[in-house]
C-alpha cells in the first residue's frame, strides 16, 4: 500500500485521537482538495499608497508562529519592494476573498508559500502593465527595483506608488501565468525581519480578542455541563438574573452549530451563559449559580443514534456527537459488566475545551453587526 | 465607598467593590488592555503589573488593599516605550504571540529595580512565575541582561 501524505496523516491521527484529524485533514483538504477555487486577486492584498507606502493583508491570524511577518513577506518579496516600506494589517474573514484562513497544524506556511507569491508577482505584473502603458513601451521592456517600475532604454522610472491607481482598475493577470524569482534572488525571504507586532506587544497595546471593546459589548460566562451529554434540568435562573451588572441568564440546551468556518466543531455544548456588563460580574454569578443537571440522550439510545464507527462519528450531526460515547463488549463474557474488556471503540467524542487555551490567544478578533453570531474567530483559536 | 486609586501617575477615584481583582478593574473599568488574564489564580503571570514597585499578580490582589499604593502597568512604564526592559525586548524580538509579555517585561523591570546586574540564577528566580507557552525563555533572559547592560550605561557614574 502506497503511503501518501494524506493517507499518513489520517492513519496517525486516528490512533491519537479525532481532534489531530480534523485539525490536519481540513486545511490540506483545502490546499488539496479536489475542484479549482478561483485565482486570488493582488488587488485584495496589496494596497499601494501614493506616498509608497505598501499595506499587505496578513490572511491568517496570529497565535504566536509569525503568521502576520511570514505571509505578508512572500508577498513583498514577489511584489519586489523593501520590506521596511510594508505595513501588515490583519484581513478580514473571508474566505472567497483570500483563500484559507485557517492558522494551525503547522499549515500556513506549505498552504501559503506559493499562493501567496503569486499574489505578489501578479501585483508586481499589474505595476508594469500601468508603467509600460504610460510610457507606451513593451512590457518585456521593463522591469522592477525596490518598489519602482524601471525602463533601462529610456532611463525612466515610476514608483510603485505613483502607479497604484492605475495598477488597481487592471485586470489582474492568472496566478498560474506569473513568473517568480529565482530563490537567489531573495531579499526579504530567508531573512528574519522583526516582528510586526513586537513594538505593540512591549508597549501593551490592545492587540487581543480579549482586548476587544466594542459599543454596548457585553460579557457572557458560560457553566457546562460537568459531563458528556449532560443537560440542564433546572437552576436558580431568577436569583442569578438579580445580581449586580447581570443582563440575563440563557439556558443553552446544545448542538448549536457554529459558524461555516468550522463545521467540524461539535458546536456549543448544554449549559447556562449568563451575559453581564463585565466579565467580572459574569464571573462573580456564575460562582452564585446552582444547576440541576440531568441527561441530554440516553447512553444506549445514542449509540444506535450515532450508528457505529469513527466515519459515522464524524459524519454524524453535532447534537449526536454530543451523546455519543458507548463501549461494545463481548456478548458471551459472563463477567459483571465493569469486569468486562474494552474491545472496541465505538465512538468518540470531542469537547469544545481547550486546555492550551489560557496562554495561547489569538490577535484577531471578528465581528459582526446585527444580531448576536458566534463569533468565528473564538473557533479558529486553537 | 470609593476608592482612589493611584494609576500611572493619574489618580482616580472609584466606585467598585474593594474585593474586585485589580487586574479588572485596570481592564474593564480603567480601559488599560495591557496586563492580561491567563489563569486568574496567579500561576502564569500574564497579569503582573507593578504596586509600589514590587511586581504583583493582579488577578489576585484586591484592589481594596492597593488604594495607597502607586500601581504601574505596561502602559505606564515609560511615556514612549523606551524602558530598557522594552528597549531590550523590541531588539531582541523577544516575543511571539506575546500574550504573556507585558507580565514578563513588569516581572522584568521590578526584578531589575532591586538586581540591577542579576545572574541567571537570580533571572530565573524571578522571572519563575512568568509562564510563556511560546517558549521565549532563552530571548527574555537575553533581553534582561541587555537591559541591566543598557541600564548602566545610562545611569550617572
Amino acid at each position: 500500500m502506497r503511503l501518501n501524505r494524506r493517507l499518513f496523516l489520517q492513519l496517525t491521527t486516528l490512533a491519537g485521537g479525532g481532534f489531530a484529524l480534523d485539525l490536519y485533514r481540513s486545511p490540506l483538504a483545502a490546499a488539496q482538495g479536489p475542484g479549482t477555487p478561483p485565482d486570488l486577486t493582488p488587488q485584495a492584498f496589496i494596497h499601494i499608497a501614493p506616498d509608497g507606502v505598501v499595506t499587505i493583508m496578513a490572511r491568517a491570524s496570529e497565535s504566536g508562529q509569525g503568521m502576520r511577518n511570514m505571509l505578508p513577506m512572500l508577498i513583498a518579496e514577489e511584489l519586489d519592494v523593501d520590506w521596511k516600506n510594508v505595513r501588515v494589517q490583519q484581513a478580514e474573514l473571508n474566505e472567497k476573498i483570500y483563500g484559507p484562513q485557517f492558522s494551525g497544524g503547522s499549515a500556513n506556511t506549505p498552504m501559503g508559500w506559493e499562493p501567496m507569491r503569486r499574489v505578489g508577482a501578479a501585483g508586481r505584473q499589474l505595476l508594469i502593465t500601468a508603467a509600460a502603458q504610460t510610457w507606451g513601451v513593451p512590457e518585456t521592456e521593463c522591469t522592477t527595483q525596490s518598489g519602482r517600475v524601471l525602463h533601462a532604454a529610456s532611463g525612466r522610472l515610476l514608483s510603485y506608488g505613483e502607479l497604484a491607481d492605475k495598477a488597481a482598475a487592471l485586470h489582474p493577470p492568472a496566478l498560474s501565468s506569473v513568473k517568480l524569482k529565482d530563490p537567489m534572488d531573495y531579499r526579504i525571504i530567508g531573512h528574519s525581519q522583526t516582528g510586526v507586532d513586537t513594538h505593540a506587544i512591549v508597549t501593551g497595546k490592545p492587540l487581543y480578542g480579549i482586548d476587544v471593546e466594542l459599543p454596548g459589548m457585553l460579557y457572557a460566562a458560560i457553566e457546562k455541563a460537568p459531563v458528556f451529554a449532560g443537560k440542564v434540568k433546572s437552576a436558580n435562573i431568577d436569583q442569578v438574573k438579580a445580581l449586580p451588572g447581570v443582563r440575563q441568564v440563557l439556558v443553552i440546551d446544545g448542538g448549536i452549530t457554529p459558524a461555516a468556518y468550522t463545521p467540524w466543531e461539535p458546536g456549543m455544548e448544554p449549559g447556562i451563559a449568563i451575559v453581564a456588563d463585565t466579565w467580572w460580574q459574569a464571573q462573580q454569578a456564575r460562582k452564585q449559580l446552582k444547576v440541576d443537571w440531568g441527561w441530554a440522550r440516553q447512553p444506549h439510545k445514542a449509540r444506535r443514534a450515532s450508528g457505529s464507527g469513527q466515519r459515522n462519528f464524524f459524519r454524524s450531526r453535532p447534537q449526536t456527537r454530543c451523546a455519543s460515547m458507548a463501549i461494545r463488549t463481548p456478548r458471551s463474557s459472563r463477567r459483571p459488566r465493569w469486569l468486562r474488556p474494552l474491545t472496541s471503540i465505538r465512538s468518540l467524542l470531542t469537547s469544545r475545551l481547550n486546555r492550551r487555551a489560557p496562554l495561547r490567544t489569538g490577535k484577531t478578533a471578528s465581528w459582526r453587526c446585527g444580531p448576536p453570531a458566534l463569533c468565528p474567530s473564538m473557533a479558529a483559536d486553537w | 465607598m470609593p476608592l482612589k486609586l493611584t494609576v500611572n501617575d493619574v489618580v482616580t477615584t472609584l466606585d467598585v467593590p474593594p474585593d474586585m481583582p485589580l487586574l479588572w478593574v485596570l481592564r474593564d473599568i480603567l480601559n488599560l488592555k495591557g496586563a492580561k488574564f491567563g489563569c486568574g489564580m496567579g500561576l502564569c503571570g500574564a497579569c503582573t503589573i507593578l504596586v509600589g514597585g514590587h511586581a504583583v499578580r493582579s488577578c489576585m490582589t484586591h484592589v481594596g488593599s492597593v488604594a495607597d499604593e502607586p500601581i504601574t502597568t505596561i502602559e505606564g512604564l515609560s511615556p514612549d516605550g523606551q524602558h530598557p526592559v522594552q528597549v531590550a525586548w523590541a531588539a531582541l524580538d523577544v516575543p511571539q504571540c506575546g500574550y504573556c509579555q507585558a507580565g514578563q517585561i513588569m516581572s522584568a523591570a521590578a526584578l531589575l529595580e532591586r538586581t540591577p546586574h542579576p545572574t541567571d540564577a537570580d533571572i530565573d528566580a524571578a522571572m519563575s512565575g512568568n509562564l510563556c507557552r511560546c517558549g521565549t525563555y532563552i530571548r527574555i533572559r537575553q533581553a534582561i541582561h541587555e537591559a541591566a547592560e543598557a541600564g548602566a550605561a545610562a545611569r550617572p557614574k
